[in-house]
């Protein structure tokens, strides 16, 4: 054992309900690349807030470069050369890039920022990295990868030199992956120290210097050499238990077309006025009785946009939408839903539940106009609590009954009930984003076990998801939407999460229809 | 062919800002001699007049502060209807001081008032994370009652004979004794102004309303406008500020004491509302219940014309103030002022429909066409209808304005510490 | 009733914290809060003290349940108080000046105010929703608005009528006995039958905002507008009927004042012009629920009512108004205080359960 630059020991991290982190211990080489991995809700994530300082650990100590150390606040641990990469991006929108660097931190004296100072500081160690950013553009104005780079800079701003990644590939393609790889063996190539927490197996075999794996918030195994496992045994050791693999059998596939989608235009910014940009650009696809037609793309390529615009909760510029033979383009979101559309939103806090209603109002939620969730003008609460139980039971959402809130329930069981109202109301065609986001291994599986069966009764899936594995496995057809315009075509039956990777990049066109 | 040569001339900032300077004032001189009926009788300032533009200059104070006020706070993540209060509490605290110790004493009184109003939105928005909204209108109603019970106290029946408070009004509260000027400046231009030259001669008027015999309380708190903006744009405080309203997790990731930077932000929005205060106490020269008369909230209202940044905010301010000060003069004013603003739709109808844009067209010649044939047909207006002139003017500028503006991307959600990530 | 004493748990905590607030603002004043508030109940607990606690009580739930439907939906109504002159003078004009049999007559009178209040609010939501201006401002300018829209009605013949028995004041002409609202004597106190028109209002507010498919997309469109929205509820519609519905109920909060015999019978100078405000407070403390409303409306009625009695101890009467802005600004703290640590309490309670529950199922 050569110097530690980080040691956890037996660290306990309660949340009202549960126990986060129930005795981690977690040893981190100075000079290496160091890979947390376990299933989402393993504790990965709170484990590293907690050697942020960003909440305080129950038990456990925290030591830094041989010596313990109490952070009380994020400072703290900046202070001693500690910096955080955050799943989702830390970044100001309307602020410039050496503004969200320099936040907290700022050169000049308190009565003057010095701007040039900032910029000047920013250029050279993007220069130094190769994390190209420019320090004045605007956040907003910028995309995925860079936005990323923007948060190593900010790290790096501050001296940091043992560096936090949480999940920093999941928004990423496997090109930008790979970008993101090289910045990061150059800055372990001078000296820093890297903890990287993902559940992507292979990545983390082709990164790693050491791997610790948690499950349920205890450490399961530690790996000081990857090259002695296989992605399969750290998958077990991650999941405890033989996986599943999301698996169509046999198509069901008929002629019947469910939805339709011809030429549809999407402005970026909802009832501007003006010319705003187009987010969905002329997007034609149909969706047939039986079907799972898959979307791929990099988050932020209009999927949000076109089912939203599927949905009527964004207005189109361009283009028909037809659902089982009706022209639906002007119809209100509430006749589609009615008609029999069913929609598993892509942020379920946004959009898919009210967390302080009950939940048998919550199942009622997108249904509200039709039995048994109401009669005629009246809600009807009898009917919905039936329904809910009925929830409840077939999709194994853990809830002490149906009339508690929504909040109270953890994400993977909100996103249960979300999918298992959807389902259980019989829609003829379900726009899904994400379905299984958040949810633990064996609850996926039943979802996907519904999904097949309902296509196999004829229910016509428009899916999006960012779990390419996901994607390829629930698939008939899948089409890659790239800038807004959907670039290819593609046989799940016969590609790679590789290449179909490449295609979400625009890296490889084709239209072979 | 025309419409680019336009853009591209107005594209410079201070070319911009010139220009619709000058086009206003053109549009006012127009307006002026085609709708006012002054000349029948001799009297009236005119719109372009330097007392009318003077009066202008003092009601925006309140309002401008105000909207600093509301800007400071929502910057910061805070949305503060809480404002009207906050200048209340402002206004009696300058009565009081006022009444004791002068105008400095009134100006510390207003900012003291203010500063206790926003400690009680910061300590029930901040502290506690109440809804915003509900703490600014619960502290709009506590603050009546809370003036109300002090005046009975400390007002009613005290001072000097035949200046006596009531429970609705203070003492005597005296002013500054001279007003400022921009030196050497005055003489020429009223020579100019008298003149009654088409554009030129109401250019002096505007120029000189603004730079001659203003107030020291207002050119005291006006130059706030330029200070805050400094504060907020230029200082680590200030960027510490805007990342509290925009993103707090981020700040807060940082280091930044993010509750603390609020706490700050909605007070000192409080104290500036309260100097508000303090502005109308001084040019009344008492403290009067009721005096605000909505002033937090037309400083909101400018504040969001003004799409949360000061300079353009002021210039809200300043249209709101202007059309009051024109109500002030008599009837025939508002008259022409109500023509201006058809012809500022004729102008309106005209931009967009060299830009082919259907319905904004039609809809803005028919609003110029009611309000120019309104102006021609009436030549006295109602003092009832003038009363709402403000108002609805208010209204028209923020339906024209309001759609294109971005408020801080955090504003109104309560934040609570700790949830980084 | 263990969520009974959840919900007034709070209540009386605020109420508790406003009182001694109130008693140290006497005692710094030099007056001791005991004789104070002896005074106030000795001139509250009567019967014409209760009566009109109730009469002006029924204005003030009124006032507030205008409030709390929009609340329900998260938005704030604050144009009342113009929504609610309008109301009562285009009732009072249309009362005076129509002959109908006695209910025709109160009914068509209350419509009329109704759609006054509700046509001025639809305003502000066609502002917010056609040109996105936010509905706060756009309800303040417009309360402006309103009183030089009355001040020059009001000017006009078909209007303004010189009362003889008011001479100095400008108002309507009285409505006619069969356009008044009944009202019982008690002993010799008053009690007006606008009360009743107050306990339908209440109930119409319950079943429409917790029984009804409009009332489940109201709270939903408040709890979340995103996920209303996905479920199909338009919001611009949303807030339109809602503002209009609360705006209309603003119109009938002026309506006691306007039809009872006891009272003013006309709309005119004298007529009270903060009832709007009063409502928001009341509103938020009692928690936009129908009965919270009720116990709060009565409660602010009482206050004003016990305030006449403190001149009989030489104490200002305005204690009365500390002691409801220290009451709302204090509820609205711990009433949200409270709804977090209920809010947690119902996390760690479900996880609980679940947790048990699936120990049992393993067990088992």
């Amino acid at each position: 054992m050569s110097n530690l630059a980080i040691e956890l020991h037996d660290i306990v991290k309660r949340f009202p309900g549960v126990v986060a982190n129930d005795g981690v211990d977690l040893k981190v080489e100075t000079g290496t690349i160091h890979a947390i991995i376990g299933e989402n809700g393993a504790g990965k994530s709170t484990l590293m807030k907690t050697l942020y300082g960003a909440h305080q650990p129950d038990e456990g100590t925290i030591t830094v470069n041989g010596s313990v150390k109490v952070f009380r606040s994020p400072k703290d641990a900046i202070a001693e050369g500690i910096g955080m990469v955050f799943q989702h991006f830390m970044l100001a929108e309307n602020l410039t890039v050496w503004e969200n660097v320099v936040l907290g931190n700022e050169p000049g004296s308190p009565f003057a920022i010095n701007a040039r100072k900032a910029r000047q500081r920013i250029t050279e160690l993007s220069l130094r990295y190769g994390l190209d950013v420019h320090p004045d553009a605007m956040i907003s104005d910028l995309g995925v990868g860079q936005r990323q780079r923007v948060e190593i800079l900010k790290v790096l701003y501050r001296g940091a030199r043992i560096l936090i990644l949480d999940e920093p590939t999941a928004v990423l393609v496997p090109q930008e992956v790979d970008e993101l790889f090289a910045s990061l063996r150059e800055l372990v190539a001078q000296g820093a120290t890297i903890i990287f927490i993902s559940h992507k197996l292979l990545e983390v075999l082709s990164v790693a210097d050491a791997i610790t794996v948690i499950r349920a918030g205890k450490t399961v195994a530690e790996v000081s050499d990857p090259s002695t496992v296989t992605s399969r045994d750290l998958a077990e050791l991650m999941v405890g238990s033989e996986l599943p693999t999301p698996e169509t059998t046999g198509s069901t596939v008929t002629d019947h077309v469910m939805l339709q989608i011809a030429g549809l235009d999407v402005p970026a910014t909802a009832g501007g006025a003006g010319v705003a940009a187009l987010a969905v650009r002329g997007v034609s696809l149909t969706v047939r009785a039986g079907e799972i037609v898959g979307i791929a793309g990099v988050e932020g390529n209009g999927q949000a946009e076109l089912l939203e615009a599927i949905m009527g909760v964004r207005p189109i510029k361009a283009g028909a939408i037809g659902f089982d033979g009706t022209d639906i383009t002007h119809w209100s979101t509430k006749q589609r839903r009615e008609s029999g559309i069913g929609y598993v939103p892509e942020d379920r806090h946004r959009d898919g539940l009210v967390l302080t209603f009950p939940l048998w109002e919550n199942a009622a939620l997108g249904h509200q106009g039709a039995a048994p969730f109401s009669n005629g003008p009246w809600m009807n609460a009898a009917g919905s609590r039936a329904f809910t139980r009925q929830v409840i039971e077939d999709f194994d959402v853990r809830t002490p009954g149906t009339d508690v809130a929504a909040l109270a329930l953890s994400g993977g069981n909100q996103q249960k009930l979300i999918v298992g109202r959807e389902m259980l109301t019989n829609p003829k065609v379900l726009i899904a984003a994400h379905p299984t986001r958040g949810i633990d291994v064996g609850a996926q599986a039943a979802v996907w076990d519904s999904m097949r069966d309902a296509r196999a009764k004829g229910l016509g899936i428009l899916l999006v998801s960012a779990d390419l594995e996901e994607l390829i496995g629930l698939s008939d057809r899948l089409l890659v939407l790239f800038h807004g315009e959907l670039v290819a075509e593609l046989d799940p039956l016969h590609i790679t999460s590789a290449e179909l990777g490449s295609y979400m990049t625009g890296a490889k066109v084709t239209t072979s229809a | 062919m025309i419409t680019t040569l336009l853009d591209r001339w107005l594209s410079a900032r201070w070319q911009r800002t010139v220009a619709s300077f000058l086009g206003f004032v053109a549009l006012l001189a127009v307006a002026g001699r085609l709708f006012s009926s002054r000349g029948e009788d001799g009297s009236g300032a005119g719109l372009t007049g330097s007392p009318t533009v003077s009066t202008a200059l003092g009601f925006a104070v309140p309002v401008v502060l105000a909207g600093l006020g509301g800007l400071v706070s929502e910057r910061a993540g805070v949305i503060n209807i809480g404002l009207e209060g906050m200048m209340i509490l402002g206004t009696w605290g300058a009565g009081f001081l006022g009444w004791h110790m002068g105008p400095w004493g009134a100006l510390l009184g207003g900012l003291i008032g203010g500063l206790i109003g926003g400690a009680l939105h910061a300590l029930a928005t901040v502290t506690f994370a109440v809804d915003q909204t509900v703490s600014g209108v619960a502290i709009n109603i506590a603050s009546l009652g809370i003036c109300r019970y002090l005046s009975d106290i400390f007002f009613n029946g005290k001072g000097n004979e035949g200046d006596l408070g009531t429970i609705a009004d203070s003492p005597s509260v005296a002013n500054f004794g001279s007003r400022a000027s921009v030196p050497f400046i005055g003489d020429p231009l009223q020579s100019l102004e008298d003149r009654h030259w088409f554009l030129i001669s109401d250019l002096a008027g505007v120029v000189r309303g603004l730079l001659v015999d203003v107030a020291w309380s207002s050119v005291l708190l006006l130059v706030l406008v330029p200070v805050i903006w400094y504060l907020v744009w230029r200082t680590p405080f200030g960027l510490r500020l805007r990342s509290a309203g925009e993103k707090p997790a981020a700040a807060e990731s940082l280091g930044v004491n993010v509750v603390r930077t609020k706490w700050i932000a909605v007070v000192m929005s409080g104290g500036l509302s309260g100097l508000g205060g303090a502005w109308l106490v001084l040019d009344s020269l008492k403290y009067q219940q009721g005096m605000t008369a909505n002033r937090g909230y037309l400083g909101l209202a400018a504040m969001i014309f003004g799409n949360w940044m000061p300079a353009m905010l002021f210039v809200g301010a300043m249209l709101f103030s202007f059309s009051q000060s024109v109500g002030f003069q008599l009837g025939y004013e508002s008259r022409a002022l109500i023509g201006a603003v058809g012809m500022a739709f004729a102008l309106g109808t005209i931009w967009t429909g060299l830009r082919r844009k259907v319905i904004p067209t039609v809809l803005m010649a028919l609003v110029s066409i009611g309000t120019l044939v309104f102006a021609a047909r009436n030549k006295a207006i109602n003092d009832a209808l003038i009363k709402a002139l403000p108002y609805v003017l208010t209204l028209v500028v923020l339906a024209v304005a309001s759609k294109r503006q971005r408020p801080p991307a955090a504003s109104g959600v309560p934040y609570i510490k700790g949830h980084a990530g | 009733m263990n969520d009974l004493k959840k919900t007034l748990t709070p209540a009386f905590i605020a109420l508790a914290i406003a009182f001694a607030i109130a008693s140290v603002v006497l005692l710094v004043s030099g007056h001791s809060p005991l004789t104070a508030y002896r005074a106030m109940w000795k001139n509250f607990a009567t019967l014409d003290g209760v009566v009109t606690s109730i009469n002006v009580g029924a204005r003030y739930y009124i006032a507030a349940i205008a409030i709390a439907v929009a609340l329900k939906m998260n938005l704030f109504n604050i144009g009342t108080n113009g929504q609610y002159q309008l109301g009562a003078m285009f009732g009072a004009v249309v009362g005076a000046a129509v002959k109908l049999p006695a209910p025709l007559h109160v009914a068509l009178t209350l419509s009329v105010a109704f759609a006054a209040g509700a046509v001025w609010a639809a305003l502000v939501a066609v502002l917010h929703n056609t040109r996105n201006v936010h509905p706060v401002v756009a309800a303040i300018m417009l309360n402006g608005v309103a009183s030089s829209v009355i001040t020059y009605l009001m000017q006009s013949t078909w209007t303004n009528f010189k009362n003889p028995a008011l001479k100095e004041y400008g108002s309507t002409r009285p409505i006619p006995r069969s356009g008044q609202l009944p009202v019982w004597k008690i002993g010799s106190s008053v009690l007006q039958s606008y009360v009743l028109l107050a306990v339908a209002v209440g109930i119409g507010f319950y079943l429409l905002v917790y029984r009804t498919r409009f009332g489940f997309d109201l709270r939903a469109s408040g709890g979340n507008p995103g996920a209303a929205r996905s479920s199909g509820v338009d919001p611009k519609r949303m807030v339109l009927i809602t503002l209009a519905i609360s705006g209309g109920v603003a119109g009938l909060i002026g309506m006691g004042i306007v039809l009872s015999s006891n009272d003013q019978l006309t709309y005119g100078d004298r007529f009270p012009g903060a009832l709007g405000f009063t409502g928001i407070g009341i509103a938020l403390l009692g928690r936009n629920h129908p009965a919270g409303v009720a116990a709060a409306a009565f409660l602010w009625a009482a206050l004003d009512q016990g305030a006449r009695g403190l001149v009989t101890v030489n104490i200002t009467g305005e204690i009365a108004v500390i002691l409801q802005g220290a009451l709302l600004f204090i509820a609205v703290i711990v009433y949200a205080v409270w709804e977090r640590k209920f809010l947690a309490a119902t996390i760690r309670d479900a996880a609980a359960r679940t947790a048990a529950a699936r120990q049992e199922a393993a067990a088992a």
